[in-house]
Parts: structure tokens; C-alpha cells; sequence
């Protein structure tokens, strides 16, 4: 599975695999697939930022259900609206209605979902400019029935795209989709005019936007547009300090990704990399792939 | 909108009356001027085109306190000589982050080498105490990333960085807290000239009379002049680009590393801020167009070679952001503290590379410039010197304090950088309060992490709409009054 990173756990000597204290961050599809599996051998809390389970896909998700049913029937304890913030010596610090506290676990597994790719990470060179929104941001703004623009260009694929596409497709804009690659063009099907195979490698204006400059092969073309979603590049969203890179002590990432993968596919994979952790942890098989 | 009942808004209320001192320009010598003077009797008045202070050149500054830059014997060694023992009592006033870390200045090879003494002893000369010179054994210990293949380095123990745009708003705000008017998005239009002196400065936003006049508006300092009648300036922009690498790794650097400078360039720098994160830069491209920050790959490319071949483990994997930033160059002229040739009111001030590392002896030698051209204003002893310190979710030692203190540290906004509501909420209400996307993240670093603003940037922009009553789409996220949106849909 592409973009699926893990590494080892480090649990406290002499302890049993019972009764591990695992701290998941992310109640999305893949934190609470890895909380079923969890759950009935370990004390486990589900921290998410948002108020509710389900992450990008929503509470609505059928399997985001039954999995937020299952963890909590088996012993999970949830600490919604709460920010994990740092990860310091098996302690995880939280930051909630609850208060500011720290909580001891064994184990952290990061499941803390994905992010487009910024301008540096495109990279996409040119100014600091109006109207440059990631594609989370422009769903926000949708949703509070913003203009984002006149003339709403959308790079990148996969599911941030969907997602603004069929956003845009309500606003009295126009747009254009700037697809990665053909494959994420196909996958969307919708009938916005759509730039195949091109890639946006810088943008310019004065305050907002007003010109993207897009490359394939050696060829460059212009695209007019006065706004621009960033919708594309698909990575981990790591912002718990002390578990930002792979691997950090103690820490297990669970953020498969790829634009191919549905949601039965990310539970799938965090099932499985649940499964191994406690294998790993009763040493009774090694597990395959382990990164050491 | 919630008024603020201790301030006028200071990007609306009309300007009217009569100070005893206008300055013009809201970057970091023209804010260290006012805080200065507004602890005095005089009256002070702080005006800036753009609707926020530190927009210019004073945005771009990478935040090196500098113990060494010009050349000794030169006013502008003798400033930086003057405020760099003050800044650890000046940031603790002010709520500024700063760290006295100490730069290397590193030869790469033997030709560098060997013009490491004479550094040295320039470096001696120009007052930074401490300075010696270190083989490359002991360079690599200070700072274990830096390359194999050095050859020696200048050790310059009291060099520091600082947050150079949360400086200039604390100048900005014990300004105002004691009484300066700050009068932002307010363009100078005119300025009277009586019997040879400026009288009063005319804005889109009023007429304000004045005694003196100060003129430290960077790139606008050309046109300020033409306008009170003085000397001629024609300042031009000097565009630096930069990477900033992930706090994440930048965690690991423990000084500031320099190159050995060159006759034409002081060279591409590795330089830790006091966020953690990580600044190279800068490029050297002369320009045109002042509004011109676009980054281009080719400079870029090169700041990055040049910074590996200081310390070889920088990664763009770890780039979060790149930027431009244009210094202000008025010809030969680096550092100007004087008064005006011909207008014996008006007061020239600008530099054009260690603004922030003189700052503080700026204000002072402005002061007593002022005094000498006949403006008595000795200090009020009822002068505020010190802001309240706003506390930091991400520096805090002992989080579990903050609860306590204001239950808004209990929700995060910036989850990369760790910025809560308490902090933004206090960068919304200040005395000159952030509006905009930017300016919240000038102040709190909230939408400036890895992520740069994929998840809190919504939020903040709902924050300041809440606190301006502009909808969101009318929340500034640019420079020229650029809006998040165009208007509502449906």
C-alpha cells in the first residue's frame, strides 16, 4: 500500500500485552479500525481534534459507525475536541475541554489522517498571494458559501479534489481542474473543463492571484485564475511534536494513502498494522515489513 | 465589532489635531522611534500605508541580532555596538521572543581561512565582545551538523536571533500603550512646508499637524522626501529568497552558521528562528518593482547548494514554505541618521541590512537628534515599560498551568505550530490588533507551520471575522488588500 509507514513499538518492561496503554491520535476510519482491534487487550483513548468521529469522511460513513461503536463496546475511552500536542518520554500531552493534561501510554499510534501538498512541497515557486488556498481551507469557505474566486482553478487529484470539485460545481464560477495525472482526471468524471497530465510549477499576481503557470514534459502554458486550490500531493498530517518523523520512539504511524484507497482499504491496512503491533508486542511472531 | 474602549481603531479613525512628532513608516526603525519617543513627554503619532505594521523590508528580515556587520569606526557598527548588550531586557519588555545562541562564521576552504583573522580583528574593533577564531575540530563541536570539510571559523558568541516581526509590534504596542496614535492603511498625500519646515503631514485619512517630522518609510523614503521638500533619496529594492525548514529538524542546530562574506555579498546563511524553524538564505538579486517577492527555482537551487556546502544534512524533504523578501537600498548609504540637508525638521532614517540589529540605538540617537533640532521630551516617570506577556502554548515548560490562567489555552487552532485561542484572541485585541490571516500569523505564528494553514487557516480567518464583523471573504490573506474570497455565493 502506498505511503503506509510504521515502526516499532516500545512497550514498558514486564508488562503484559493487557495491559498496555495505547494513546491513538485521530478517530478517523484508520484510529478507530486500529481501536477495535485494540480495545479488547488494552486500555486505549481515541483523541481527535474534532467534536465527533470519523475524520475527513464524516460521521455519516456507515463503517465510522460501527467502528466507534465496536471500540467503545470493547472499552475505548474517547477524548474528542481534544489536540494531542506533544509526545515526550511516553507521555502524550493533551489539549481539550478537559483541561491541559498529560497522558502516560505505551504506545502512540498516529493515525492523524492526511494533507495536500503546500506550495514549498509541490514545490510551486512565485509569490505569497490571495486566493492560494489548500483544499481543506477552500472546503471550509465553501461550506460557509465564500466566493473563492471568478475563476477557480483545482490542481492536484484524488480525494481532496473530489471533494472541491463537487463543491465548486454548486458556486456560479468557473472551473478548472488541473489533474495531476489523466488517471485522477478519469476517476472524477464530472464535466469541469479539466487540463490533463499538467502540473502547477509557479504562480504570480499582485495581492491575489492572477496567472498559474503549469508545466508538462518541457512545455509550459499559462492558466488565468483567480484562485487556486491546492488539492493535490497527498501526505501524512503530522503535528504532534516529538512524532513528526518516522520513526520516533514509541510511535506507530497509521496513515495509508493513496488515491485508489477506499475506506474499507485504510481500515484493512490499520487492522492489520494493529494485529502486528500486539504480535510484535507478545514476541510471538515478527512481523512483516517491520522497519528497523 | 467588538470596540476596543482603550484605542481608536487604527486602521479607520479619522486623523486630526496636532503631535509633536509624526513618523512615518510602521517597519522596525520607524515603531522603535515611536516606542521611544511615546515614553517621553512628547506626542507621537506612527502612520503606515499598509494596514498593518511591518509589512516592508522589516517582514523579510531573517531575525540575526548581529554583534558584527559593518565595518568599525562607522555608525552603523557604532548602533549595532550600542543595542546588542540590551536585548535580553528589551525582548523580556516587549514579549519578544529571543535566544542568545552565537553565530560561526565558517571557511570552507584555505583561501577563506585565511581571511579569518582579519575578520577577527574587524569583528574586535567594530565592540563584539568574545570573538576568536576555532579550527574546524572545535567549529564542529559547537555545531555538530556543520560539514567535514571546513577548514576553520569565527566564533561570534553574542550574536542572536530574534522574531524580528513580533519586534516591531511591540515596539508598536508599548507605543500605544503609552499614548502614540498609530494610524494604519494611511497614506501620506501631501506635507506642509512652512518657512522651510514641515508643518503638517496630509493623509488619506486627515491632517495631522507636527513639529518634526520623522521619515522612515523604506522604500516610500524617496517619496516622503520629495514631498516635506528635503534631499533627494531614490531607494530601490534588493530581493532575498529563502527556504524555511521544518522546526522539526531545525530543533537540531545550536548557532547561527554565516559564510565567510565576500567583497560583492555577505553569502547564503543557515539560520535557526526562535520558532525553531529554520531559515536559508539569502539570495542577491537587484530589482525593479518594489511589490515583487515572487521565489524562482534557479535562485533557489542555489541557496539550497550553497547551504549543504556548510552543513551537508539540510533536506528540502524538511521545506515548508519559500518567500522572498526586498531589503531597501538607498545607493552607497547603508545605515542614514541624520537630519534632513535642507529641512532642519525632518529626520532621515533608514538602513539597509541590520534595521533590527540597530533598532534600539536608533531610538535613542533619534530621540537626541530631535532634542538637538529643539524638542524637549524628557522621559515620564509614568511611562509604560513592559507589555503583558501573552504565554505560549508551544514554549511552555509546564502546559498544565495555562488552564487556569484562561480557559481558551484549552482549544488549539494551529496544530503545527500549537497556537490557541487565548493567543490568538489576545493578537485580536490588542492595542494594534491583527485583522487579518496574516497579521494573526505575524504575531502567533498560527497558518505559518508545515502545514501552512491546511487545517487552522478556516479557523483563523472565522476568528477574525468574528472579532473585525467582516464576513470571512472580506478577511485580508495578502499583501494589497487581497481577500480570502470575492464575495458570497448564491
Amino acid at each position: 500500500v502506498p505511503g503506509e509507514v510504521r515502526n516499532g513499538a516500545t512497550p514498558s518492561p514486564g508488562r503484559s500485552a493487557g495491559q498496555l496503554r495505547i494513546a491513538v491520535v485521530g478517530a478517523g476510519i484508520a484510529g478507530l479500525a486500529c481501536a477495535v482491534e485494540l480495545s479488547p487487550r488494552a486500555s486505549v483513548t481515541i483523541i481527535d481534534r474534532l467534536p465527533t468521529v470519523g475524520g475527513v469522511l464524516g460521521y455519516e460513513q456507515p463503517l465510522v459507525r460501527e467502528f466507534a461503536r465496536e471500540a467503545v463496546a470493547a472499552g475505548a475511552v474517547l477524548a474528542l475536541g481534544t489536540t494531542a500536542s506533544r509526545w515526550v518520554d511516553n507521555r502524550l500531552l493533551l489539549v481539550g475541554p478537559d483541561g491541559i493534561r498529560w497522558l502516560t501510554a505505551d504506545t502512540l499510534i498516529y493515525a492523524g489522517g492526511t494533507r495536500p501538498a503546500t506550495l514549498a512541497e509541490g514545490p510551486v515557486t512565485g509569490s505569497r498571494l490571495a486566493g492560494v488556498l489548500p483544499a481543506p481551507v477552500a472546503e471550509h469557505l465553501l461550506e460557509a458559501e465564500v466566493l473563492l474566486g471568478h475563476r477557480v482553478a483545482v490542481a492536484g487529484g484524488g480525494h481532496w479534489a473530489g471533494v472541491i470539485l463537487k463543491r465548486l460545481a454548486h458556486q456560479s464560477c468557473q472551473v478548472i481542474f488541473v489533474a495531476e495525472d489523466p488517471d485522477s482526471a478519469r476517476r472524477h468524471e464530472s464535466d469541469v473543463a479539466t487540463i490533463d497530465g499538467w502540473r502547477v510549477r509557479s504562480i504570480s499576481g499582485r495581492g491575489r492571484i492572477s496567472e498559474a503557470i503549469l508545466e508538462r514534459g518541457g512545455q509550459r502554458m499559462r492558466l488565468a485564475c483567480d484562485a487556486l486550490v491546492l488539492a493535490g500531493g497527498e501526505r501524512p498530517l503530522r503535528n504532534v511534536d516529538g512524532a513528526i518523523f518516522d520513526p520516533a520512539p514509541g510511535v506507530v504511524y497509521v496513515q495509508p494513502h493513496g488515491p485508489d484507497l477506499k475506506a474499507a482499504d485504510v481500515a484493512e491496512v490499520a487492522r492489520r498494522m494493529a494485529r502486528e503491533l500486539f504480535s510484535e508486542l507478545d514476541g510471538a511472531i515478527p512481523a512483516p515489513g517491520k522497519v528497523s | 465589532m467588538r470596540p476596543n474602549p482603550r484605542h481608536p481603531d487604527p486602521r479607520s479613525a479619522s486623523l486630526v489635531g496636532a503631535v509633536d512628532v509624526v513618523v512615518i513608516g510602521g517597519g522596525v526603525l520607524g515603531s522603535a522611534i515611536a516606542w521611544r519617543l511615546a515614553q517621553t513627554t512628547a506626542s507621537v503619532c506612527l502612520i503606515d500605508r499598509e494596514d498593518d505594521l511591518c509589512e516592508g523590508a522589516s517582514k523579510g528580515n531573517a531575525g540575526i541580532a548581529t554583534t558584527f556587520y559593518a565595518p568599525p569606526g562607522t555608525l552603523e557598527a557604532q548602533l549595532i555596538a550600542e543595542s546588542f548588550p540590551r536585548w535580553e531586557d528589551l525582548c523580556d519588555r516587549l514579549d519578544v521572543p529571543f535566544r542568545r545562541m552565537g553565530s560561526l562564521t565558517v571557511a570552507l576552504d584555505e583561501a577563506q581561512r585565511d581571511r579569518l583573522p582579519g575578520l577577527l580583528e574587524q569583528a574586535l574593533a567594530a565592540g563584539a565582545r568574545g570573538a576568536r577564531l576555532v579550527d574546524a575540530g572545535e567549529a564542529r563541536e559547537m555545531e555538530p551538523l556543520l560539514s567535514e570539510g571546513i577548514t576553520g571559523a569565527l566564533v561570534l558568541p553574542d550574536e542572536g536571533i530574534i522574531d524580528p516581526v513580533r519586534l516591531v509590534c511591540g515596539y508598536g504596542e508599548l507605543a500605544a500603550a503609552n499614548g502614540a496614535r498609530v494610524a494604519l492603511n494611511c497614506t501620506v498625500t501631501g506635507v506642509a512646508v512652512r518657512d522651510g519646515r514641515t508643518a503638517a503631514v496630509h493623509t488619506s485619512r486627515g491632517t495631522i499637524q507636527c513639529r518634526y517630522v520623522v521619515n522612515a518609510a523604506g522604500m516610500g523614503a524617496g517619496a516622503i522626501a520629495d514631498l516635506s521638500g528635503g534631499e533627494p533619496l531614490s531607494p530601490t529594492p534588493r530581493k532575498g529568497e529563502y527556504w524555511i525548514l521544518d522546526r522539526a529538524w531545525g530543533a537540531r542546530m545550536s548557532k547561527i552558521i554565516l559564510p565567510v562574506p565576500m567583497p560583492d555579498t555577505r553569502g547564503v546563511q543557515v539560520v535557526p528562528t526562535t520558532n525553531g524553524s529554520v531559515l536559508l538564505g539569502p539570495s542577491v538579486q537587484d530589482i525593479e518593482d518594489e511589490w515583487d517577492t515572487a521565489t524562482g527555482q534557479e535562485a533557489l537551487a542555489r541557496v539550497f547548494a550553497q547551504c549543504q556546502a556548510l552543513v551537508p544534512s539540510v533536506s528540502l524533504a524538511y521545506a515548508i514554505k519559500t518567500y522572498a523578501a526586498n531589503r531597501t537600498v538607498t545607493g552607497d548609504e547603508t545605515m542614514r541618521l541624520r537630519v534632513d540637508e535642507t529641512v532642519p525638521n525632518l529626520l532621515q532614517v533608514g538602513n539597509r541590512s541590520t534595521g533590527m540589529s540597530c533598532s534600539p540605538a536608533v531610538a535613542e540617537h533619534a530621540l537626541a537628534l530631535l532634542g538637538e533640532a529643539g524638542l524637549s521630551a524628557p522621559d515620564r516617570p509614568d511611562a509604560c515599560r513592559r507589555l503583558d506577556r501573552v504565554p505560549r502554548l508551544l514554549l511552555d515548560e509546564d502546559p498544565e498551568h495555562l488552564d487556569a490562567l484562561d480557559s481558551r489555552y484549552r482549544q488549539v487552532v494551529c496544530a503545527c505550530e500549537d497556537v490557541t485561542a487565548a493567543e490568538i484572541d489576545a493578537a485580536l485585541t490588542a492595542r494594534v490588533p491583527a485583522v487579518s490571516i496574516e497579521g494573526i500569523r505575524k504575531r502567533t505564528r498560527a497558518t505559518g507551520g508545515r502545514c501552512q494553514g491546511s487545517v487552522c487557516m478556516a479557523g483563523v480567518a472565522f476568528m477574525c471575522s468574528l472579532q473585525t464583523g467582516q464576513p470571512p471573504q472580506d478577511i485580508r490573506s495578502g499583501m494589497r488588500g487581497a481577500t480570502l474570497g470575492v464575495g458570497r455565493a448564491g
